[in-house]
C-alpha cells in the first residue's frame, strides 16, 4: 500500500484504541529540479502524511522488498512453480514503494527510482539463475552491476535528501542488502535452509534501519510532514510492525512450504520460532512476565492450529480442517479476551476479534490457493496478510501506550541530598 | 524478591481459564483419529509444535561503568504506594525491580544517588558519560551483558519524560537515573534528573 492510498486517523486512547483507516488520496506535490538534474525540495504541505507515517510506511514497504526478494529467489533456483506470482508480488511492491517516492519528490524522481529500483531486481534474478545454472560468468556479472547499482542509487538518495544521505552511506547499507541476499540464496541452493532462514531475518531487519534513515533524512529536508520519526511510541510501533509482519510471512512461508512438502519447512519453522520468541519477549516486557507466559502459550497454540489446518489440506483431510479452524476460532475470542484484560480495556477485544478474523481468513486463503497452483491469489493473499499486520502493530502500539500510561512509574526519582550542592 | 507482577489477581484466574480450556495445546497434529498415513514430506510438518516457554534472563547482580570509575553490587528497589520510585540506600546502586531485567526486551532502569548530605555518592559522576561509554551489567550466574550510552539527558523533575523513560521496548535497554540540576533547599531536593539512555550490544 503506498502513502498515496493512506490517509489514517489514530487515536491515542482508551475509548478508541483503534486504527481508523480511510482511503484516500494525499495531494500530488509539485517538483522542482535543479539544473543538474537532482531533485530539490518538493513543496509538501498539502500531505496529510505526518512523520511517523512515513517512517512506518517505508519500513512497511522496503521490510516487504527484502522478504518477496528472497521468496522469489528461492522460487527461481530451487524451478518452482510459483516464481513468477512471487516475482510479480515483488513488481507490485516496486510500484507500491515508486508511489511513495512520487508523493515526496514528484514523477520525475519516481520514474528514476522506478528504473534504478526494477534493475537491482533485475541484477538479483541474473545472479539467481547464474547460481541455478553453475554459470559463475553470470553471477559474477551481476554481482558487478549491483556494485555498481549501490553507486547509482546512492548518488540518487544523496541529490534527493540533499546530502543529508550521502552516497557513501547509502552505498554501504546496501552492501548490507545485497550481502544478505546473494548469501541467503548460496545457502538455499545448496541446502543449509537454517542459515538462508538466519540471513532472511537478518535481511528483514536490515531495512528497518534503512527505512528509517531514509525516512528522517526526507523529514529533515522536506516541508509537510508534521511530527518527527523519532519517539519511544513510535518505536514501539515500528517494533511491532517488524514483528508482526515477520510472523505473517514466515506462517505463509511456512505453510506453503509444509503443504507442498519441501525440505526448508523445519527451517522456516525455526525461524518462525525465533520470531514467536522476540515478539513475546517484547510483549512481557507490557504484561508482565505472567502475561507474557499466559501471551506466549496462546501465541503458539495458534500457529499451532494453523499448521494442523496446512496437515489436513495436504492430505486432504477436510474433518481436520475444520477442527483446526474450530480452534482457530476460539483462540480468537480467548486472545481477544486476553489482551482486552491485560490491557484493562486499552487493547478492546471487539477490534482483536475483528483483526484476528481477517488475519485467519487471509493464512488460511493464501495456503488454500497455493496448494491449488492458484499462486496468484495466494500472493496476492499474502500481500493483504503482511499489510493488515501493519495496521495490526499500530492499534496494539496505541493500545499499549494508553495502558501503560497507568502503569508507569509516576514522576522523577528522589536520589539526591544536597551534599554537593553549591 | 517477585518482579514485574502487573497482572492483577483477578487476571490470573482468567489467564488460568483460558489456558486450560480455551486454548486446546494437547491437540498436536498426530492425535488425530481416521487421517490417512502421511507422506515422508509432510513428517515435519505433522510433528511441529511452536515454541511456548519463554526465556529469562537471570537477575542483575553488579554493574560497572569504568568511563566514571563507578564498581559495585546492586540491590533491588520498587516502586511506593504512589508509584514513584523508591529510592536505593546512599551508597547503593539498585536495580528497579518491577521493571526490566538487564538484557530482556524493555527498559530496565538502575538508580544511584547522586550525592549524600555530607559528599558525592555513587552516581556523582553519571553527567560525565558520554555517547558510547559502556556499562557492564552482570548477571546471575556470570554472564555479562555490554550496554553503550546513546545520550545523557537532564530533566526536571516536574516534567519527567515518563514515556521517554518507561514505555515498553522491543530491544534491551537501560536507563541509568540520578539527581541533577540545582538544588531546592526549601524542598530538600535536587530540580532535576539526570538520565542516561543505553542500548544492549550485541556482539
Amino acid at each position: 500500500m503506498s502513502l498515496l492510498s493512506r490517509t489514517r486517523i489514530v487515536a491515542v486512547s482508551a475509548a478508541v484504541g483503534l486504527l481508523v483507516t480511510a482511503c484516500g488520496g494525499a495531494t500530488v506535490a509539485t517538483t522542482t529540479t535543479t539544473d543538474t538534474g537532482h531533485v530539490t525540495n518538493v513543496a509538501n504541505s498539502q500531505t496529510q502524511v505526518t512523520a511517523e507515517e512515513l517512517r512506518i510506511t517505508l519500513e512497511q514497504q522496503l521490510g516487504q522488498h527484502a522478504l518477496l526478494a528472497i521468496e522469489a529467489m528461492r522460487a527461481g533456483v530451487a524451478g518452482q512453480e510459483h516464481y513468477d506470482a512471487a516475482a510479480a508480488a515483488l513488481g507490485k511492491n516496486t510500484e507500491d514503494l515508486t508511489e511513495s517516492i512520487r508523493l515526496v519528490y514528484g514523477d520525475e524522481a519516481a520514474s528514476k527510482f522506478n528504473t534504478l529500483w526494477t534493475n537491482h531486481i533485475g541484477f538479483f534474478v541474473d545472479y539467481t539463475t547464474g547460481l541455478a545454472k553453475g554459470d559463475k560468468a553470470k553471477q559474477q556479472k551481476a554481482l558487478k552491476q549491483l556494485d555498481q547499482y549501490r553507486q547509482d542509487f546512492g548518488a540518487f538518495l544523496e541529490g534527493a535528501t540533499n546530502g543529508k544521505l550521502t552516497q557513501s552511506a547509502v552505498a554501504e547499507l546496501l552492501q548490507h542488502h545485497v550481502d544478505q541476499l546473494v548469501s541467503q540464496i548460496d545457502a538455499y541452493h545448496a541446502g543449509d535452509y537454517q542459515r538462508a532462514a538466519a540471513i532472511e531475518r537478518e535481511a528483514y531487519a536490515h531495512m528497518f534501519e534503512t527505512a528509517q534513515g531514509l525516512a528522517s533524512a526526507i523529514v529533515s529536508t522536506q516541508d509537510g510532514f508534521a511530527g518527527s520519526v523519532e519517539g519511544q511510541a513510535v518505536d514501539l510501533r515500528s517494533s511491532l510492525g517488524q514483528l508482526l509482519g515477520e510472523h505473517a510471512q514466515l506462517a505463509m512461508e511456512a505453510m506453503r512450504s509444509g503443504v507442498a512438502g519441501e525440505k526448508d519447512f523445519n527451517a522456516i519453522a525455526g525461524a518462525l520460532n525465533d520470531n514467536t520468541e522476540d515478539l513475546t519477549a517484547a510483549m512481557s516486557s507490557v504484561f508482565g512476565e505472567e502475561g507474557g507466559q499466559a501471551f506466549m502459550k496462546m501465541w503458539a497454540n495458534h500457529i499451532d492450529f494453523f499448521v494442523q489446518y496446512t496437515v489436513g489440506l495436504a492430505e486432504g483431510d477436510k474433518a481436520a480442517q475444520d477442527a483446526a479452524l474450530k480452534r482457530l476460532e476460539q483462540y480468537r475470542q480467548d486472545f481477544a479476551q486476553f489482551l482486552d484484560t491485560a490491557s484493562q480495556g486499552n487493547i478492546p477485544s471487539e477490534v482483536v476479534a475483528e483483526s484476528l478474523q481477517s488475519h485467519v481468513n487471509q493464512l488460511v486463503e493464501q495456503v488454500k490457493t497455493f496448494h491449488a497452483g492458484d499462486y496468484q491469489t495466494a500472493f496476492s493473499t499474502g500481500d493483504e496478510a503482511y499489510s493488515h499486520m501493519y495496521h495490526t502493530a499500530e492499534a496494539l502500539s496505541a493500545g499499549i501506550v494508553a495502558f501503560m500510561g497507568g502503569e508507569m512509574p509516576s514522576g522523577g526519582v528522589e536520589t539526591g541530598a544536597g551534599g554537593t550542592a553549591k | 524478591m517477585a518482579r514485574r507482577h502487573r497482572i492483577l489477581a483477578p487476571f490470573v484466574g482468567l489467564l488460568l481459564l483460558l489456558t486450560a480450556c480455551g486454548g486446546d495445546d494437547d491437540q498436536s497434529t498426530t492425535d488425530r483419529p481416521g487421517t490417512t498415513t502421511a507422506g515422508p514430506s509432510l513428517g515435519a510438518v505433522k510433528s511441529y509444535r511452536s515454541v511456548r516457554v519463554p526465556e529469562s534472563m537471570p537477575e542483575p547482580v553488579a554493574v560497572s561503568i569504568p568511563a566514571i570509575d563507578v564498581r559495585g553490587p546492586l540491590t533491588e528497589t520498587g516502586l511506593n504506594d504512589d508509584r514513584s520510585l523508591e529510592v536505593p540506600e546512599f551508597g547503593d546502586l539498585s536495580w528497579f525491580a518491577e521493571g526490566a531485567a538487564p538484557g530482556e526486551p524493555g527498559p530496565a532502569a538502575i538508580l544511584g544517588h547522586v550525592d549524600t548530605e555530607s559528599g558525592p555518592d555513587v552516581f556523582y559522576r553519571l553527567r560525565e558519560l558520554s555517547t558510547g561509554d559502556r556499562v557492564i551489567v552482570t548477571v546471575k550466574g556470570g554472564e555479562k551483558l555490554v550496554f553503550v550510552v546513546g545520550r545523557v539527558e537532564r530533566h526536571a523533575k516536574t516534567r519527567f519524560p515518563t514515556e521517554k523513560v518507561w514505555l515498553p521496548t522491543a530491544e534491551p535497554e537501560l536507563r541509568l537515573i540520578t539527581c541533577g540540576g540545582e538544588f531546592d533547599q526549601s524542598r530538600d531536593s535536587y530540580r532535576d534528573n539526570i538520565i542516561a539512555f543505553a542500548s544492549l550490544h550485541e556482539e
